[in-house]
């Protein structure tokens, strides 16, 4: 007798699968219990492999050939996956189904879905546990404050220790045009003005200028010197410090607490740790002109002293060890969503092609592409809006035409195909529905700010100070899979149990 | 079931048809619901089989089948009563851009019984039993689900198992497309095991089971079609054109099983088949309708009324002449249709046509009464 043997599948996993098989066929016909294990498998090696290949956290980052193989071995599990899924498509079949199956179904849907893309994102993570295994994240802003204090230190006497002052003007249109009537009375003012070398500046840039300036010095009520300090930071990296306890040195930073009077160091244990500081830090393989000589060619003291310790590849390194470090922290929010918008469309996809027939599944897909033609040529004769918002007032006029058209199933006496079209587009479109309610109440939020301020008199364009869109979208992000269930559950599933069941003209 | 049955198999061992009494065992404890016995008949079955593949069977064999019914036997269990199933009630359809009409038909079926539907291709049966089935919306009439309260479609197609004559093909083990019937059908655990288990053995399967839809002849995938819409438990099983892919031994014990089946205290059920073997199918049906461009112009019900004449067929070496003249006086209507002929008349029965044949020494190498037969009106 001819027996069929999974491979690499253990003595627990067929004896799940056997119980499920009998106990619980609607988990059971997702396999999820197979999807899972063997995403496990595919997870565990792709693992190892990338934590083989991450050895070193200041090499540059090669996540991107691994990320695409992964890809690769994603899409050929989920193909397989949605073959063995379309064509053993015995969830239509009538029989004793709880009333948590589709449910049940959709949960199961969404976990595989969401395992297969997530392996795409393992060489990802791994590239940022191994850099975080490696150096710790105060370690990084020590050593990086420790080698420009102490390049600073060693090579004094060639630095530039003039500030550079930058007079500014704080002025408006409105402003502006007064000065040229106005008999200015200030000496300074009218000493500056006669010259000419003042930059204007408006209140944006005067607050930004308040807010980065080393040292400001006012003349009057609008006319300020702005001081910049040389750059003393040989090596550096942004947001190296943003989830630290000790902070970078900036460059008026160093040279209030080590420059402004003359050092007087050891020279030989600076130089000994500054060299072995570049050494612990050198991106291996990374030559000095990597990335300076672009910008600079002259020998001033930064070039000079970058090349004399070695320190452009130790920025390199570091520049890499932080970008690794902090990927998850800084982009994590925008993988998440790239995994649940995924998972979710093809959920959807999936779960809508499993509860309808093939014909009415790819007679959606048409639809939903016609509709969109045909709302983009509207769109494009009565004017789409700035925002977009007929886009979004179209989505949910189709939304409720669908709705209404897939509520008629439970009085209709035969199966149709425009109200399964209907029902998967209703169904496809509901999760989405409240980001695009948030997104027409945000637009509506923009254009009564943008009233407002048209009657006070000034052409304004973005959203009033006191409204955060952030919270209204985390909300519908939320809200539509919660909507989703709740009409999976009481709506949805029942109209295409009815559909299903009705006969055909 | 309890005395008749019993002594039913107790007939076939004595006579020696034992795979037929092994059948009626499984059926027999079946019957019970008693898990314990029903494991025994499948044992029973299963020592059978190995036994048949190498030999004579043991004499134990027949000793272990009579204790075993004597078992089932004594659990007292009675033949279940015929319920009424489904009315259709001049069900008509019209294909909408089609020019076929299924003009009104009207029938009823009890549990236990079997409804044959026979015709020539394209001229309405598929068509009557997807009406009846539920998948084709009705342009007349109505049919009444008796065993169903206030019913809709999903309840009607849960209560309906429809075999196509194309059977859509399975994907996966056999076996575990059987257990997953059985589970949404409210099987589970052991009993799903036990159940899957039983139908394999009682349609002789088991040595399949583990295979897949493409390892099997187009037979075996008809009867494990059955097994697995059997395993649902259907009060009404339909099945369109199920000999097709028979051969000639398999349709007649397919027959009889369904026929046993139905009749089952386990899960009685109505069965309507379509087919093109009719004999076969007059042979298990109490009914038979004859459909002929969407009409039903004969059904065995109405035989008293719509039959005055006899009709047979035969076959033969002689010529016409000389059957003819055999006749003499009598009005009879002769037809030769190549292969057989056809002889009707009102003032001869089926037996006085055959005494004045063999009477004559006519070399008859076939001969059937059709007299109640669909067959006349092919």
């Amino acid at each position: 007798m001819a027996t069929f043997n999974r491979p690499l599948v253990p003595s627990f996993l067929q004896k799940l699968d056997d119980m499920l098989l009998r106990n619980y066929p609607a988990i059971w016909q997702t396999r999820a219990h197979l999807v899972l294990y063997y995403s496990v498998l595919v997870a565990a090696a792709i693992f190892g492999l990338s934590f083989i290949s991450y050895g070193n956290a200041k090499d540059d980052s090669s996540v991107t050939g691994m990320v695409t193989f992964t890809i690769l071995i994603s899409l050929l599990g989920l193909v397989i996956w949605v073959i063995y899924l379309l064509r053993f498509n015995v969830f239509k079949r009538f029989g004793q189904w709880r009333s948590t199956d589709s449910l049940l179904a959709y949960f199961f849907f969404t976990l595989c879905v969401a395992a297969i893309i997530s392996i795409c994102f393992i060489p990802s993570a791994v590239q940022t546990m191994r850099a975080n295994q490696q150096y710790g994240n105060e370690e990084v802003v020590q050593d990086i404050n420790e080698i420009n204090r102490t390049a600073c230190l060693l090579e004094y006497d060639i630095l530039d220790l003039a500030w550079r002052p930058d007079t500014c003007r704080l002025i408006s249109k409105w402003e502006e045009n007064a000065v040229r009537v106005t008999v200015v009375d200030t000496t300074a003012e009218e000493i500056i003005k006669k010259e000419n070398n003042y930059t204007k500046i408006d209140t944006n840039d005067y607050r930004r200028r308040m807010s980065e300036t080393d040292s400001v010095v006012k003349l009057t009520d609008s006319l300020f010197i702005f001081y910049s300090v040389p750059d003393y930071l040989f090596v550096n990296s942004y947001n190296a410090d943003e989830y630290t306890r000790e902070k970078l040195l900036s460059s008026a930073q160093i040279y209030r607490t080590y420059l402004k009077t003359r050092p007087n160091p050891d020279r030989a244990v600076l130089l000994a740790r500054l060299q072995a500081l570049a050494s612990k830090w050198a991106a291996p393989g990374h030559s000095y002109n990597d990335n300076y000589t672009i910008t600079s060619m002259e020998e001033n003291y930064t070039v000079r002293i970058r090349k004399k310790y070695q320190l452009g590849a130790a920025d390199y390194g570091i520049e890499n060890v932080v970008d690794k470090k902090y990927e998850w922290k800084n982009d994590g929010g925008a993988y998440y969503r790239l995994i649940w918008y995924f998972t979710l469309t093809i959920t959807l996809l999936l779960f809508i092609y499993r509860h309808s027939t093939t014909r009415t599944f790819f007679l959606s897909i048409l639809t939903a592409v016609l509709l969109s033609i045909l709302t983009g040529l509207m769109m494009l004769g009565g004017g789409g809006g700035s925002n977009g918002e007929s886009f979004y007032i179209f989505l949910v006029f189709y939304y409720l035409l669908f709705g209404v058209i897939s509520l008629v199933i439970f009085t209709s006496r035969s199966r149709s195909v425009t109200q399964g079209i209907a029902l998967n587009l209703f169904t496809f479109l509901t999760p989405f529905m409240p980001l695009v309610i948030a997104s027409v109440y945000v637009i509506s939020k923009r254009y009564a700010y943008l009233r407002n301020r048209t009657i006070e008199g000034s052409v304004y364009y973005g959203m009033p100070e006191d409204f955060d869109s952030g919270p209204v979208y985390q909300l519908a992000e939320l809200a539509g899979p919660v909507l989703f269930i709740i009409l999976l559950q009481f709506l949805i599933r029942k109209l295409y149990r009815k559909w299903q069941a009705a006969p055909e003209q | 079931m309890s005395t008749s049955s019993h002594a039913e198999i107790l007939g076939y061992l004595n006579h020696g048809d034992t795979e037929l009494a092994v059948r009626r065992v499984l059926d027999y404890c079946l019957d019970t619901g008693q898990d314990e016995l029903i494991r025994e008949a499948i044992r029973l079955s299963q020592g059978y089989h190995q036994a048949a593949e190498i030999g004579p069977l043991p004499a134990s064999f027949t000793e272990q089948a009579l204790s075993l019914i004597e078992k089932a036997a004594g659990t007292g269990h009675a033949n279940p009563v015929p319920q009424a199933l489904i009315t259709a009630n001049q069900v008509a359809k019209t294909y909408t851009g089609g020019n076929f009409s299924l003009k009104p038909i009207s029938f009823s079926l009890h549990t236990g019984q079997v409804l044959g539907v026979v015709g020539e291709n394209g001229n309405g049966k598929t068509t009557l039993l997807r009406c009846v089935a539920g998948q084709l919306s009705l342009d007349g009439g109505q049919v009444d689900y008796h065993l169903l309260r206030k019913p809709d479609y999903y309840d009607i197609k849960n209560h309906i198992a429809f075999i196509p004559q194309r059977i859509p093909r399975w994907y996966g083990l056999l076996k575990d497309n059987l257990h997953f019937s059985a589970a949404i059908s409210g099987m589970h655990d052991s009993k799903n095991d036990l159940m899957v288990e039983f139908m394999l053995e009682r349609l002789n399967l088991s040595r399949f089971a583990h295979l897949t839809w493409n390892q099997i002849s187009s037979g075996y995938r008809t009867r494990f079609e059955i097994a697995r819409i059997l395993l649902q438990r259907p009060r009404l099983l339909i099945l369109d054109e199920p000999l097709a892919n028979l051969d000639i031994n398999a349709q007649q014990t397919i027959l009889t099983d369904l026929v046993f089946m139905a009749r089952a205290a386990h899960n009685p059920m109505g069965i309507i088949l379509s087919s093109q073997q009719l004999h076969e199918v007059e042979k298990v049906a109490d009914t038979v309708v004859f459909i002929k461009d969407g009409n039903c112009l004969y059904s065995t019900n109405d035989k008293a009324e719509k039959i005055t004449s006899t009709a047979i067929e035969f076959e033969t070496t002689a010529d016409r002449d000389s059957i003819k003249a055999l006749f003499g006086d009598t009005p009879v209507t002769m037809q030769f249709n190549g292969g057989f002929y056809t002889i009707e008349t009102a003032a001869l029965n089926g037996s006085e046509i055959l005494t004045i044949l063999v009477n004559a020494n006519v070399p008859l190498t076939y001969y059937r009464d059709i007299t109640y037969s669909t067959k006349r009106f092919f």
